[in-house]
């Protein structure tokens, strides 16, 4: 049995906008090594669950239309179970022969039944979908349809529990660029050469990861940057920790300070006698 | 700037987000600004008095009393609504349930509320408004009253599949964040809500603190990631100072009173 896949979708920094509207983007994928891994999957080399993960400021629904394009020209059947948007926005910009063979389950419209008796797909309904409720003819992709979790901050890939074969266990295998081409499918653009900033073990600043990026560690600047640092480094927090408060006192220092008497001491100065004309003294007359 | 573009783009999720900040100028905005279009406008207003946003419509342009009267307005008075239900006689729930009734009733879901808006901005025959609208200020409040992210973010679903996609309308929405927060909840919603957002106006005030003449910056997402072409999302970013009757905004750094 496969290990299951995570292919979690992140914003390539400053992609430029390639031809015909499609966008470089960056995947990392773990559970196994060895470069060009997207395409694998795409190209059907899946098996079991493939979870694609995405953020705010990448989606991954397109994504996701690459996959089942993929599976319908294999001539697979694909069941697209819609919670998050309605069939028109989940099938707008799929060919219209990749388009009539999609069969479509439909848990966005009235998952709770509000809206009136006989919904397509109940919320609670979709363990019996999975079990009895596929259309006949053979299993369809078990990846389709399932868009974004709610908690979409990226995160570190999962670890996944590898069955013993070569491709479980391993440390994830890189990220991988690829772009959206107009009519759905997805070409991958191997592995990006690191950067000298890459290379020196600092990640690389990711444009806005989601909208509410989490702030940086170690006084990095923030979405928009300021000219000096507000956060403190880890070091300059343990420096500060270390210097004592002065109004500690240590016990030598607390006992003399008891033990000598307080004294004022008042040194009148000699009554001025000054020139109302010049009080400052400083006219050079 | 390229906010009155948006009634020419019917169904659209306008969510707005403020940091450190008040961000209900925006509401102030939307709110006169639908009305003054003709539209339907159904503001579920939790947060401050019906006379609150009246006082403030009015330096806008904009009488929430008249259109209220005219039927081009129906505003949920929270709190009101909450008094009422609370500490209301029991003569006073005729017949209809009130809206906010998740607040002292067993159920845990926010359905009344949604079939409050929902009949709201159902078009009745005789209507001839804009296209509706519906305006929520702001839904931190919801989690406040004790209502779960789940119940929260099933409304909004719900809102969205009626308002946005079967009746063609746009929804604007308010709530606070805050990156430090230890409000989980709080964030969970606002990052759902972000992913289903097709503009996102965050609002934050100025990571240096107060200032007298910068009160804030504001950036603009366009989510064009999901519109057909795919594009990336357009960030804009700009500074503002809310003044009497009017916001004016400016490239950062270049406000009126450093140059």
């Amino acid at each position: 049995m496969a290990a299951p896949f995570a292919v979690r979708r992140r914003r390539h920094r400053e992609a430029p906008p390639e031809r015909g509207g499609a966008r470089r983007r960056t995947a990392a994928s773990s559970g196994g090594a060895g470069s060009a891994m997207l395409e694998a999957l795409v190209a059907g080399g899946a098996e079991g669950l493939v979870l694609v993960r995405d953020n705010a400021a990448c989606e991954g629904r397109s994504l996701l239309r690459a996959f089942v394009t993929a599976a319908v020209q294999r001539a697979e059947r694909v069941l697209v179970v819609l919670f998050d948007v309605p069939r028109e926005q989940f099938e707008a910009g799929l060919s219209p022969s990749v388009k009539e063979q999609l069969l479509y389950r439909d848990g966005f419209t009235d998952p709770l039944g509000w809206s009136g008796p006989d919904p397509d797909l109940r919320a609670g309904d979709f363990g019996g979908l999975l079990a009895g409720g596929l259309p006949s003819g053979g299993a369809p992709d078990a990846g389709a349809g399932l868009t974004q979790l709610a908690a979409a901050a990226p995160a570190p890939p999962l670890p996944l529990p590898g069955p013993g074969g070569p491709a479980g266990g391993g440390p994830p295998a890189p990220d991988e660029s690829f772009t959206l081409l107009p009519d759905g499918s997805l070409r991958s653009l191997g592995v990006p050469t690191p950067t000298p900033e890459e290379e020196d073990g600092r990640p690389p600043p990711s444009v806005a990861r989601t909208p509410g990026s989490p702030r940086d560690s170690g006084g990095r600047a923030p979405s928009h940057p300021l000219t000096f640092r507000l956060q403190l480094s880890a070091a300059e927090r343990a420096a500060r920790a270390a210097v004592p408060p002065p109004y500690q006192l240590s016990t030598p220092k607390r006992s003399t300070l008891l033990r000598t008497p307080g004294t004022i001491v008042c040194a009148l100065e000699p009554p001025e006698d000054e020139d109302p004309e010049d009080p400052d003294d400083d006219l050079d007359v | 700037e390229g906010r009155g573009g948006l009634l020419s783009t019917r169904g659209k999720f306008t969510l707005l987000r403020d940091t450190r900040t008040d961000g209900s100028f925006l509401v102030h905005h939307f709110l006169s600004f639908y009305l003054r279009a003709g539209c339907k406008v159904c503001f579920v207003a939790l947060l401050q008095s019906f006379s609150h946003y009246n006082i403030v419509a009015q330096k806008l342009g904009v009488s929430l009393t008249a259109a209220k009267e005219r039927g081009q307005l129906v505003f949920l008075e929270g709190l009101k609504s909450c008094l009422d239900l609370l500490f209301g006689e029991e003569e006073k729930q005729s017949g209809q349930p009130s809206p906010l009734q998740f607040i002292s009733e067993s159920t845990s879901n926010l359905k009344a509320l949604f079939d409050f808006v929902r009949t709201s901005l159902t078009p009745a025959g005789s209507d001839s408004w804009k296209g509706p609208v519906l305006l929520v200020d702001d839904l931190s409040v919801l989690l406040s009253l004790g209502a779960t992210p789940v119940a929260v973010l099933d409304f909004i679903h719900y809102c969205r599949v009626t308002v946005c996609y079967q009746l063609k309308g746009n929804i604007v929405v308010l709530v606070h964040s805050n990156e430090d927060s230890e409000d989980e909840e709080n964030e969970l919603i606002v990052n759902s809500l972000c992913h289903h957002s097709d503009l996102i106006l965050w609002v934050e005030g100025l990571a240096t603190g107060f200032c007298k003449d910068v009160h804030g910056q504001i950036k603009i997402i366009r989510r064009a990631s999901l519109e057909l072409t795919a594009e990336q999302d357009l960030v804009q970013i700009y500074q503002y100072k809310i003044q009497d009757k009017n916001v004016t905004f400016f490239a950062r750094g270049l406000s009126a009173a450093v140059l």
